[in-house]
């Protein structure tokens, strides 16, 4: 492909280029209807889509494709049916697969693609349903919107991208952010017969179907428009569907939080997270190299680029973009093994308590009218310190899973959408006045009375239960409620690396005492049990439970740290007194020697 | 890797040397537990009850050597183990029996060294011991006196690695120095215990063969 292949210069190319449709034809404005540009077509005509649709932003859907390191999860959240669970494409331990709760393909894309770049099962028919064919008709394929990423069009808007995904106008979401055109109507109310050439029908003239108007005066007098393309992808762009809030009480205002300190020193998301023509994307985990064709990605983490690689690298590697060396004085090798550097340098400073966080795929921020409150669901919960897949700890983000299932010889599944959310709704769906997003505050009752309308239902072959804050609720034989512990019921973590503090702020800046104490927040902290369920939610786990580490064992290791300045002292005299006791027979020893070395062979007159 | 091959070696040379001797006097497992116990009941029992001065100087220099031992064989069963068994840094239960013995040794090695370094230093018997030795002279008892003059020999090499040892760690301790500097201080503590192990090893087979020979 003509984009493909590098010259070796580094300017990037200007991008003036006709605009092309899914018909593969030239976009004219005078023509009619006025068709969305296809990406697909207008870039892939110089570029290898292909390709690029085997990345990792595209290639969720693919079961060939290894899943690597766990990440976050698309969560299914409702408050009016107290859910909230983890799904993903991925085969991460702790997920479920969207058709487990009853989301196709299409229903999929139309709730979580808002914040997308697009591809993947979007656009590909092995991945879509039968049952939905006519809908997928209607709205198009979802194809890879190149320019969520890479346009620097300052006019660009991605959330015009996650609005059109809601109104299912799939076919039109990249025409809609480019800056260049607008995009009005929905297809979401138009009937399965609808079709983009013929246009709507006139039994139903109140439905407006999507239509696309562009800017003439952007076009020359070619019919071509300038796309402000960049290899150099900017922050804004990532920050779209990687944006972090903190619901801090101390730290209300946004200029209290620091960005990444890695940005602030100038660098840009993309400076470390590359990838080649294939769109595999450097993660920036330790072992994503196993998953990678290539081991550059192994220099393109934090060790890679502050430590360097091995010794024997033929080329140095440390010191990457500028990257500074850390002494790390005083920190003992055993720290190196067992703790990833996220550990002390990432996320938000240990507290008491974790906080609860926000994200752009969990609560769609970036979104026009999204909901802004800071109990909004789903509730996640950061930072955990955890021992991760590679065995070290680092921390991480947070969800106690809450949904309703059936459990039968012990294994629970979820129910689908469309079995428990009328009943749930119905029974425990409250009216949210102040629109704060959250889940009701549920006694026993309620959930006996929601499992025991299911059971009735004859909707589900096992028996219901529902899963809130690690603890699996069931009907007893006198249907009064429950629960035990089940590993369906454990939360799903996944690690974080970002926002990176200064190393002035990391954990262990002011010595051992960060972590090393009886009350230390790393040890010791709390971490919260989120649920709906009035009666567990004083409940707190230990940081503990989740390092591996036998609570009371990390209690004397750290209260050990009250006696150790006054050990390292009494070791350091007592190892000095040892050495004045060698020195001090040493040094008799040679007196000995000199003795005996001058009285042997000398004359009376020699020692006179 | 080659200090887990070296302590390793180090560790499987004694036990084969152990079972040899064990072996070759009809010592069983009861035989070591027993004598074990009785030593240390002796021990203890003669640093509470003794009365006279000097004795107890005498009983309360056995404890400091006693203690320095047995806290010795602690760090080194903490320490090698993890090292030996999963190549990793010592953890967990073991890092905090480590660090709880190691300043008791500290402490009881200096205190040794202090009871025990007038009565170890080399004097004019063992410069005639070597003249001896060198002019092929036999004395009545030369294999005795030998043995007296390698445990001297063994006592200030111990103390002599044991200050590395020590010294490394508690210089690490202190921000003084970065990650490599941190390395060093952990490649100087891991070589100079093993060479602490194996001064102990050639202590206790010195120990061992007297006590073959004389029953006591």
């Amino acid at each position: 492909m003509i984009g493909d292949v590098s010259d070796g210069s580094r300017t990037i190319p200007i991008h003036l280029i006709k605009l092309i449709d899914q018909d593969s034809s030239v976009i004219w404005q005078d023509e009619t209807p006025l068709m969305p540009f296809s990406t697909k077509k207008t870039c892939g005509a110089c570029h290898n889509y292909d390709m690029i649709s085997t990345g990792w932003h595209f290639n969720a859907g693919d079961s060939s494709v290894a899943s690597g390191r766990p990440g976050q999860p698309w969560i299914y959240a409702d408050p009016f049916s107290a859910t909230q669970i983890p799904i993903s494409l991925r085969k991460w331990p702790g997920t479920y697969r969207p058709d487990k709760i009853g989301l196709n393909t299409f229903n999929f894309m139309a709730t979580f693609g808002r914040h997308m770049p697009g591809g993947g099962i979007g656009e590909k028919e092995a991945y879509q349903s039968v049952d939905m064919y006519w809908r997928w008709q209607v709205s198009g394929e979802l194809e890879i919107n190149c320019l969520s990423c890479h346009d620097a069009e300052r006019a660009h808007d991605q959330s015009l991208h996650a609005l059109q995904i809601l109104r299912e106008n799939f076919r039109w979401a990249a025409t809609a952010s480019s800056g260049f055109a607008s995009v009005q109507g929905t297809a979401k109310g138009l009937p399965d017969t609808y079709d983009i050439y013929a246009g709507s029908s006139p039994d139903t003239p109140q439905k407006i179907p999507p239509q696309v108007t562009y800017q003439s005066e952007r076009f020359n007098n070619k019919g071509e428009i300038f796309f402000d393309i960049t290899r150099h992808v900017p922050d804004n762009r990532c920050y779209f569907c990687h944006s972090t809030k903190t619901i801090d009480p101390l730290r209300q205002e946004r200029w209290e939080y620091d960005e990444d300190v890695h940005l602030k020193a100038g660098l840009k998301c993309v400076d470390c997270h590359r990838h080649g023509l294939d769109h595999k994307m450097v993660r920036g985990y330790e072992k994503q190299s196993d998953t990678l064709s290539t081991n550059s990605s192994q220099s393109l983490t934090c060790e890679g680029c502050h430590l360097g690689l091995k010794e024997d690298d033929m080329i140095p590697q440390s010191g990457r973009l500028g990257a500074p060396e850390p002494l790390h004085s005083g920190i003992p090798p055993i720290h190196f093994e067992k703790l990833s550097c996220t550990t002390c340098h990432s996320g938000n400073w240990p507290m008491d308590e974790t906080v609860s966080i926000k994200t752009s795929m969990a609560h769609a921020l970036g979104l026009p009218k999204v909901n802004k409150s800071d109990q909004a669901l789903p509730h996640i919960i950061s930072p955990v310190f955890a021992v991760g897949s590679d065995g070290k700890v680092a921390p991480h983000n947070l969800l106690w899973p809450a949904f309703w299932g059936e459990i039968s010889e012990n294994d629970v599944v979820p129910l689908k959408r469309e079995v428990f959310l009328p009943i749930a709704q119905k029974l425990i769906g409250y009216i949210d006045s102040l629109s704060t997003g959250n889940w009701p505050q549920l006694e026993d009752s309620n959930i006996v009375q929601v499992l025991d309308s299911i059971k009735v239902s004859g909707l589900v072959s096992g028996d219901p239960v529902y899963i809130s804050g690690g603890q699996i609720y069931a009907l007893s034989t006198d249907s009064t409620l429950m629960k035990k512990d089940h590993e369906k019921a454990k939360p799903y973590i996944w690690p974080i690396a970002h926002d990176v503090r200064p190393a002035l702020q990391s954990l262990g800046v002011r010595g051992c005492d960060d972590c090393h104490t009886t009350d230390s927040n790393f040890y010791f902290g709390k971490v919260s049990v989120k649920t709906p369920l009035q009666m567990v939610r004083v409940e707190k786990e230990s940081m503990t439970d989740y390092l591996d580490q036998n609570p009371i064992a990390a209690w004397i290791f750290s209260f050990s740290f009250l006696f150790r300045p006054g050990l390292k002292y009494i070791i350091l005299f007592s190892s000095l007194l040892t050495l004045a006791i060698l020195l001090l027979y040493g040094f008799r020893g040679l007196a000995k020697i000199i003795s005996v070395v001058s009285e042997n062979g000398h004359t009376q007159d020699e020692r006179r | 890797m080659i200090y887990r091959i070296l302590l390793s070696l180090v560790i499987s040379l004694f036990i084969i040397r152990l079972l040899w001797i064990s072996r070759s006097q009809g010592w069983n497992f009861n035989w070591w537990i027993n004598t074990i116990h009785q030593e240390f009941s002796q021990l203890l029992k003669n640093l509470i009850l003794t009365q006279h001065k000097d004795q107890f100087s005498r009983n309360l220099r056995y404890f400091f050597l006693t203690v320095t031992l047995f806290t010795f064989i602690l760090l080194a069963i903490t320490g090698t183990l993890p090292v030996i068994a999963f190549n990793k840094h010592i953890t967990g239960i073991l890092l905090i029996i480590h660090v709880t013995a190691a300043p008791v040794f500290v402490v009881a090695l200096a205190l040794t060294a202090l009871f025990w370094a007038n009565f170890k230093q080399f004097d004019d018997s063992d410069l005639k011991l070597i003249k001896k030795v060198k002019n092929g002279n036999k004395d009545q008892r030369p294999a005795y006196h030998l043995q007296t003059y390698w445990l001297k020999i063994l006592f200030w090499m111990f103390l002599a690695f044991s200050i590395p040892a020590s010294l490394s760690m508690i210089f690490s301790m202190f921000p003084y120095f970065g990650t490599d500097g941190q390395n060093v201080m952990l490649t100087i503590h891991q070589y100079s215990t093993l060479i602490l192990l194996i001064i102990i090893f050639f202590y206790t087979d010195f120990k061992l063969m007297v006590l073959g020979k004389t029953g006591k």
